[in-house]
């Protein structure tokens, strides 16, 4: 068999002349990484607020599904498609919030198959519940991880996203949200730092939010 | 896409001379130049920032071949499968016998430059599939059939009527529409359809991971995660110099991509792929398929002086700095890659017989490598293609400069080895420039030199050479000085 082009591409670039390479400044990683955890939250929601997210916090004092039910309510929300990822049942979430009247939640391993699944994201949801598994307070960023309970559609297709995002779970930087993420048994086949609303600004300039994904984005803090 | 990059001259006249353009041209890059420039201020020191970004580009090339092989071993393991591709051709057939394979008769695509270079969709096309630009300014350049303005923003300067009247003509609007944010929000209902029953996703790459075998696209819209999360397969097209070696290194080229691109933090997604989903997913793609492109990169890497052109990671920071960008725009560019990044780029990938023109227009000022976030020598890099050109460097297609040109030279070469030849030379040339002279500035000259002075004037010479001056003024010391400097130790 002749040699691949894999092979031939490979031996071309191996016989190139090397160049000599300047050595790397080192690069300090963003200030955020040297914030105490409460600055580091407050950070973060500055910064998620900058891009037009909602930030909505906690009260202990009260039951998640009725603050869920609130949150809803306030942004037009009646039909929500959650995830069962680890993040979001430890907060006791989407389970708080089912008997709620108003809301209509369905839950992701409620589909039996990917087309149900992605019809009911794109024709019948307002919005997508999911946990965030972390938040990266050097951009305002929410890390998504998605696997078998956390779905890429919910975060994306639906016109809003909220995600519950644990206090704990804020850190200065991408690499370390991503050490955490890369140091896991199994690795996730998609990972997505989402920093805002779906925008674009391609025609004259004019900035909007919502063009193909959700044009609302909302962090429950728990 | 079709290549014009032997239009340049006649479509940058023509874009010159347009008010509108013009009047684009004076806002935008300006607009864009300044946001990046704040944006850099989050950096504690921002040219080592740059710095850093360079060594990591370059760091990765000179690493390039065990890179790819360990990425390559990587997204194998992880379940992606992967296609070398050594041209256009053999890319695009690739692609449309997987969709045929499948089944598939249309397909949406991320923004992605690399598509452009291939053809892609006239290729797709011709095959009977139909491809859907989803980025919104690549939709409406892809209705109106016109080359990318901007990298950042292809259909920026088109007017709020134009794409008005286009999406009427397409069915996307019933009446006249001149509001931007209702227009975006009729393409979103147009493509959504698209998405929602999608089967085949075909995106670009950012960046590619070598250690993890991991994919990352940066985008502001969504249309390239939905590309890549609701169908069946996605196939994601990379040229062999995407990858890096690690994660850190991604993130902190992603920190300046968008930093310089478009004076973002970071975009609204960031997303990264290690294979097609698992199993017991119920999004995300089942085949993930990942075709490694060449064309023509190898040649490019095999020169060490040419090498340096594959740092790029298409921020289009140089475009904004640009002086010549900023008078034409990117249609005269004539190919996927404007302003300074297309003058480096396309002579390289497309020969110097149709770019010659491309890497003439370059005024040499720095602006575009002051800015550039991997450190490449812009107008380093076209001084190179000129000489090798003139030269007539069969590597580059290069013809070599014009049999009179190279006679000038050659006599000039002749008369300045020759201090006699140049004294009467210098004489006559100081005579005859002088005929010319309008007072203390010459503003025109005879044939050929009518085009340079088209737009430059020269100080007239002034009636009598230094060495005559300098002569006048000192004549003893003048003759005994060589001897005596001689004696010295």
């Amino acid at each position: 068999m002749s040699v691949s082009v894999r092979d031939q591409i490979l031996v071309r670039l191996r016989q190139a002349p090397a160049r000599a390479v300047a050595e790397r400044p080192p690069v300090a990683l963003p200030k955020e990484t040297g914030l105490a955890r409460d600055d580091r939250i407050e950070a973060f929601c500055a910064r998620f607020a900058e891009q037009t997210g909602i930030v909505y916090h906690r009260d202990p004092a009260r039951d998640i599904g009725e603050t869920l039910a609130e949150i809803c309510r306030e942004h037009g929300i009646i039909r929500v498609i959650s995830g069962f990822d680890s993040v979001l049942a430890a907060s006791g979430l989407p389970d708080a919030a089912m008997g709620i009247p108003e809301l209509e939640i369905r839950t992701q391993a409620g589909f039996a198959d990917r087309e149900e699944f992605a019809e009911a994201v794109f024709a019948w949801a307002d919005a997508g519940l999911t946990g965030a598994d972390y938040g990266v307070a050097e951009s305002g960023s929410l890390v998504l991880a998605f696997d078998r309970n956390h779905a890429r559609l919910l975060s994306l297709a639906p016109g809003a996203h909220i995600a519950v995002l644990p206090r704990d779970r804020v850190v200065g930087a991408y690499e370390q949200a991503m050490a955490e993420l890369g140091g896991a048994r199994e690795k996730p086949s998609q990972i997505a730092f989402v920093t805002g609303p779906s925008m674009t600004a391609d025609i004259q300039g004019m900035p909007f939010k919502g063009m193909h994904g959700p044009g609302k984005i909302i962090v429950f803090l728990v | 896409m079709k290549v014009t990059t032997e239009q340049y001259r006649r479509v940058a006249a023509r874009e010159m001379a347009d008010e509108y353009t013009k009047s684009f041209l004076r806002l935008l890059p300006a607009r864009l130049a300044e946001r990046r420039k704040t944006a850099f201020t989050d950096f504690s020191d921002p040219a080592a920032a740059r710095a850093a970004g360079a060594a990591i580009r370059a760091g990765a090339l000179e690493n390039l071949p065990q890179l790819l092989a360990t990425f390559e071993k990587n997204a194998k393991a992880a379940g992606a499968r992967v296609f070398w591709a050594r041209d256009a051709a053999a890319a695009n057939r690739y692609i449309v016998d997987t969709a045929r394979e499948n089944g598939i008769s249309g397909v949406t695509k991320g923004k992605s430059m690399i598509t452009e270079e291939l053809g892609l969709n006239e290729a797709l096309a011709e095959n009977g599939i139909r491809a859907w630009e989803t980025d919104l300014g690549e939709f409406i350049t892809q209705l109106l059939a016109c080359p990318p303005f901007h990298i950042v923003g292809p259909a920026l300067n088109i007017p709020v009527a134009r794409i008005s009247e286009i999406f009427l003509e397409k069915g996307l609007i019933s009446r006249p529409e001149h509001d931007p944010v209702q227009l975006g929000l009729a393409a979103r209902r147009f493509l959504r359809e698209k998405f929602r029953h999608l089967e085949m996703g075909i995106t670009g790459v950012n960046l590619a991971v070598a250690d993890s075998g991991t994919l990352i696209n940066v985008e502001n819209e969504g249309n390239i995660r939905l590309s890549k999360s609701r169908p069946r397969i996605q196939v994601a097209v990379m040229s062999l110099e995407k990858v890096v070696a690690d994660m850190p290194d991604a993130m902190h080229l992603i920190r300046l991509l968008c930093r310089s691109c478009t004076g973002q933090q970071v975009s609204a997604y960031v997303s990264m792929d290690t294979g097609p989903r698992k199993d017991d997913e119920i999004d995300g793609p089942e085949q993930l398929h990942i075709v490694i492109l060449d064309n023509g990169r190898t040649r490019i890497y095999e020169d060490p002086v040419t090498r340096q052109a594959l740092r790029c990671i298409r921020c289009g920071a140089c475009l904004n700095a640009c002086p010549v960008y900023g008078q034409i725009g990117g249609y005269p560019y004539g190919w996927a890659y404007s302003g300074p990044m297309g003058q480096v780029l396309s002579p390289l990938l497309l020969g110097f017989a149709r770019t010659r023109d491309l890497f003439s227009a370059c005024t040499l000022c720095g602006k575009c490598r002051d800015v550039c976030p991997v450190g490449i020598d812009h107008p380093g890099l076209m001084l190179y293609y000129r000489n090798r050109d003139a030269v007539g460097d069969p590597d580059f297609r290069g013809t070599g400069a014009p049999r009179p040109e190279k006679a000038v030279y050659g006599a000039y070469a002749i008369i300045a080895g020759h201090p006699l030849l140049w004294r009467v030379f210098g004489a006559m040339a100081r005579r005859a420039i002088n005929c010319y002279a309008r007072g203390n500035t010459i503003g025109k000259g005879p044939g050929v030199l009518k085009g340079w002075f088209a737009l430059r004037d020269l100080p007239a010479p002034p009636s009598r050479s230094f060495r005559d001056q300098w002569k006048r003024r000192h004549p003893a010391p003048h003759a005994a000085r060589p001897a005596s400097g001689r004696k010295q130790p």
